[in-house]
């Protein structure tokens, strides 16, 4: 009887430590940061660009800051120390976010030039592929406040699909700084103190 | 008549800390020292004797690297290590449903 209990304690012991093991954080958050401002840089300027009637291609500042962004993700992903452990949830939020920035520098741009998106409609359409990813990013890291996060974004999303005028680059930059900035601030904390020096 | 042969008892893997790198080192590929550390909840010296003597047992591999001009060991489970753990937890098992 004590041999089982010892047995099965043992089970849940292996369960604890391997469930621990998959919550390992793989990201900084500097990513979610980095891309955070950058894209409330682009919508700040293009609220004044519209606002003050300006005569500047505001699709040539995107390429600039879209560019800067990717540059960034590169040099991080080659350059950077690489992961402290590689969980497989881990691996899938990896690609995630890869997929995803893909997804959405292809709607943004070759959806725009192309002329199969509005312009008015790309912030909404991005709002809903950043809600799924931070919707599945929460399931995988077992973090409740990023689906928070998701659902914001899905919400902001269809608040954009009515909105039209100017307000909706204040409604990107607000959801950019609460559901990109913030969450990659919190990650960043979260992942610096996993590690923290052991007495 | 017990069924649990007590010889079966894998003793590299049975200390606390020891099954702990190995339950983190089955639910990843690879991980560093330092969240070894932080998982096992245990100090640097007695983490380190502990990961030597898996390496000794060969269930462990270790890969030394420089990073950030930083010296960091990641570490991996051999396919040794996978065969030991999975015949322990079978021990594991079968005790429970003797």
């Amino acid at each position: 009887m004590e041999e089982e209990k010892q047995a099965l304690d043992e089970l849940l012991f292996i369960k604890k430590v391997m469930q621990d093991s998959q919550q390992i954080l793989i990201d900084n958050g500097m990513g979610y940061i980095v891309w955070g401002l950058l894209v409330t840089l682009g919508m700040i300027f293009g609220y004044i660009k519209y606002l003050f009637q300006l005569q500047f291609d505001i699709m040539l500042a995107w390429v600039v800051l879209i560019s800067i962004g990717w540059i960034y993700s590169f040099y991080t992903y080659y350059k950077k120390e690489k992961p402290k452990g590689e969980s497989f949830a881990g691996k899938i939020i990896k690609h995630l976010w890869f997929s995803i920035g893909v997804g959405m520098t292809i709607v943004g741009f070759a959806g725009y030039y192309s002329g199969a998106i509005k312009g008015e409609h790309i912030s909404s359409i991005i709002a809903i592929l950043l809600g799924c990813a931070y919707y599945l990013t929460s399931a995988l890291y077992d973090w409740k406040y990023l689906k928070l996060v998701g659902i914001t974004w899905w919400a902001g999303g269809i608040v954009m699909f009515y909105v039209f005028d100017i307000t909706q680059f204040l409604i990107m930059a607000f959801l950019m700084f609460f559901g990109q900035i913030v969450p990659g601030i919190i990650l960043y904390r979260k992942y610096k103190s996993q590690f923290s020096e052991a007495k | 008549m017990s069924i649990f042969d007590y010889q079966q008892i894998d003793d590299v893997i049975h200390s606390r800390i020891r099954l702990a790198v190995m339950a983190a080192l089955i639910a990843t590929e690879e991980i560093e020292f330092i969240a070894l550390r932080s998982l096992t909840k245990t100090t640097d010296g007695n983490l380190s004797a502990n990961l030597k003597k898996l390496e000794e047992a060969g269930y462990v591999s270790v890969k030394k690297e420089f990073i950030n001009r930083k010296p960091v060991s990641s570490y991996s489970l051999t396919s040794e290590g996978k065969s030991a753990f999975s015949a322990y937890i079978e021990n594991l098992e079968r005790l429970i449903k003797k």
